[in-house]
């Protein structure tokens, strides 16, 4: 089954990377086609998985962010038909899924499992935020592309494959809100957990500490900003892509900590 | 039964002489009842537009079609044979149906990629067929047009590239603020392109549009003529703020708008991006505004070079377009050609049956004192015979009509066995006169 749902992932990636390219309509349907059908699959098999404590294991987790990231950019496609986006989160997805599937034994029994409702609910959430600024930054570097097209006044065919700026500009007003939110309750959340299981309210080490305040401080600033100063189009994109460089480093951050203390 | 076109379109014939060929749409079933004057022609549409007028018919000889098409345009045009001869193009089955397929997907145009054309020719079918001109035959050819038309639209961007200044003006503020529906447009000064790139972005559904100009009556005049409303050009810094695209074309010999009327006007809008579009020479507006954040500058040299581009554009699809023709032409030439030569083969079957019948009749009334087994038996033998002598011609040219098989070719079958079809036969719709 693992096979399958990474081959659909596969194949959904090759159809939306051609059809960028292309706009080849075949391919959109092929794109789209195989990544519901990925997407049910891959639903069915987190619900088994997550059904067991025992079957979560850090794997799992990381497949929960493939799935995520692909239901976020299925609601984005179904709300303004566009694909464009799907040209990188797509394949984005099927690197996540195909690097989660090579764990050994990600569908069974995991090294890290994640009990508690506290605990699943930080999970949970870290992910939803984790994918927000990952779409966050997926539209700003479209929304600065598309710019570039425009200034440059010799426009490409890319011209026409990228969304509208008002559009990208309004996607990333929306999806910067839902992410700060995201990322701000599964930090309270995981808390509420560390105080529960270890006594204090924060349990990580400075090294873990500081990447995670940057992001939060990073986005809460833009947001701010946005909200405030009325920052819009170029700087509010080029900020949210330099505030991905900080979620990147936090993610490695704790990977590798991860490896430290195993 | 072959499919005949016969037609004078802008690519081969002057503006004069096309127009003399020219059949009004207001009375086409007219036109047409007078066409089915000349039986030869069994099917017909009409397509007349300003930059062609083709006639699509069939016939059971393409002689005698091509003549009678002759014969209704000398009568009814008052042309003369002579000029016929010029500049009359003729094409019949796979050229005919490779022609109209292009027509349909806008290839044979004027400007690649126009949409108007499928209209026209689906609006030259739907008269035809309402009026009982169009049957079976030119039936099945205008429906695969429209398919046509309709994939290559689809899996080709031959039509969605704009071509002319108004347009791409349209277009780009299309790709700054998706839809213009709630979008204000500041006009200044009254230039004809500046008006008509107006006129294009309100037909696009911009919500408001003002109108400054340094004689205020003019600007009134013209907001009056666009359903907009004329705003005081001495304010032009404040008036800047309002609008999201500005379309200039005065007359002024130096810049009315600088960068810092723009960056002010930016900062009222809270940063909310601003398209200028700067169609004056000598330049409206400072080309130093183009570098501004959020302010996306086009002169009229930028919007020209936009409009080559897409031009080439066009072009380079339209290749892709003939390859998707030049498929369908084959696929829907070899199902023409497999569907007449299995109506052949059952006319050739019918025809074997009933001489095996009757011979066999004769026969047994011969033989009184046969029994029913022997009956059944001598029948079972000539079925056999018979199906063993058609199998190899039917297997011969069923593997002719999968290279490549002339009508000519099928209706030297028909002859040898005797079954040349009529009317009735292969059903091309209507009988010739009405």
């Amino acid at each position: 089954m693992v096979a399958v749902l990474v081959g659909l992932y596969l194949i959904s990636t090759i159809a939306h990377l051609y059809y960028l390219l292309k706009k080849y309509f075949l391919a959109s349907a092929v794109g789209i086609g195989s990544l519901i059908c990925g997407f049910l699959l891959h639903t069915a098999m987190l619900g088994v998985s997550f059904s067991s404590p025992s079957t979560r294991g850090w794997g799992v987790w990381l497949s929960a962010f493939a799935w995520v990231i692909i239901f976020l950019y299925l609601g984005v496609f179904f709300r303004h038909r566009d694909m464009s986006l799907g040209g990188f989160a797509v394949p984005f997805g099927f690197v996540l899924e195909g690097y989660a599937s090579a764990i050994p034994g990600v569908w069974g029994a995991g090294s890290i499992e994640v009990q508690g409702y506290l605990l699943v609910g930080h999970a949970l959430l870290a992910l939803l935020s984790g994918a927000s600024f990952f779409f966050l930054f997926g539209f700003s570097l479209m929304f600065v592309a598309q710019s570039r097209q425009l200034k440059s006044k010799r426009p490409s065919a890319w011209l026409h494959r990228l969304p509208s700026l008002d559009v990208l500009d309004d996607l990333n007003h929306k999806i910067l809100y839902f992410g700060f939110t995201f990322l701000t309750a599964s930090l309270l959340i995981g808390s509420m957990w560390a105080k529960s299981t270890h006594g204090t309210y924060w349990s990580l080490d400075k090294i873990r500490t500081l990447p995670l305040v940057l992001v939060w401080g990073a986005y809460g600033v833009l947001l701010v900003c946005r909200l405030t100063r009325s920052w819009k189009g170029n700087r509010s994109a080029v900020f949210s892509m330099i505030s991905f460089v900080a979620v990147v480093v936090a993610f490695a951050v704790h990977l590798m900590m991860r490896e430290v203390m195993s | 039964m072959p499919i005949i076109l016969a037609g004078v379109s802008h690519h081969t014939t002057p503006l004069e002489v096309r127009e003399r060929f020219y059949f009004p749409e207001n009375d086409m079933s007219e036109w047409l009842d007078q066409m089915s004057q000349f039986p030869s022609v069994s099917e017909r549409v009409i397509l007349s537009t300003c930059n062609r007028v083709e006639l699509y018919g069939c016939a059971e000889s393409y002689e005698q079609g091509v003549d009678a098409i002759y014969d209704f345009l000398m009568e009814s045009r008052g042309l003369r044979h002579d000029e016929l001869a010029e500049h009359l193009y003729v094409q019949r089955d796979e050229a005919a149906t490779r022609h109209l397929f292009r027509v349909a997907s806008s290839l044979d145009s004027m400007v690649l990629g126009e949409p108007q054309i499928l209209g026209q020719v689906k609006e030259a079918y739907r008269i035809a067929q309402e009026a009982g001109h169009a049957g079976k035959t030119l039936t099945a050819l205008f429906s695969r047009a429209f398919r046509v038309a309709k994939k290559v639209r689809d899996q080709t961007a031959l039509g969605k590239k704009a071509v002319s200044i108004s347009s791409v003006a349209a277009e780009l503020a299309g790709r700054i603020f998706g839809t213009l529906e709630d979008k204000s447009v500041l006009l200044l000064g009254a230039g004809e392109m500046a008006e008509l790139a107006a006129r294009h972005v309100v037909g696009h559904g911009a919500k408001t549009l003002l109108v400054a100009n340094r004689t205020y009556s003019k600007a009134e005049a013209l907001a009056a003529d666009l359903g907009g409303s004329a705003v005081d050009f001495d304010d032009l810094a404040g008036q800047l703020a309002r609008a999201d695209i500005i379309i200039s074309s005065t007359g002024a010999p130096h810049s009315i708008v600088d960068p810092t009327m723009v960056v002010a006007a930016l900062e009222v809008r809270r940063d909310a991006p601003m398209f200028l579009i700067d169609i004056a020479v000598p330049r409206d507006i400072d080309p130093a505004v183009g570098d501004l954040e959020n302010a996306y500058l086009y002169d009229i040299d930028d919007l020209q070079s936009v409009v080559s581009s897409n031009m080439k554009g066009r072009e380079e699809e339209a290749l892709q377009a003939l390859s998707i023709i030049e498929t369908e032409v084959e696929s829907y030439v070899r199902r023409n050609q497999m569907e007449a030569l299995s109506q052949t083969f059952s006319a050739i079957r019918i025809e074997a049956e009933a001489q095996r019948a009757g011979e066999v009749s004769k026969t047994l009334s011969r033989l009184p004192d046969l029994g029913e087994k022997e009956h059944q038996a001598i029948e079972a033998m000539t079925r056999a015979i018979v199906n063993k002598l058609l199998h190899r011609p039917f297997d011969v040219l069923k593997k002719m009509a999968e290279e490549e098989m002339g009508d000519d070719s099928l209706s030297i079958v028909q002859r040898l066995f005797g079954v040349e079809p009529d009317d009735d036969d292969l059903g091309s719709g209507k009988e010739g006169g009405k």
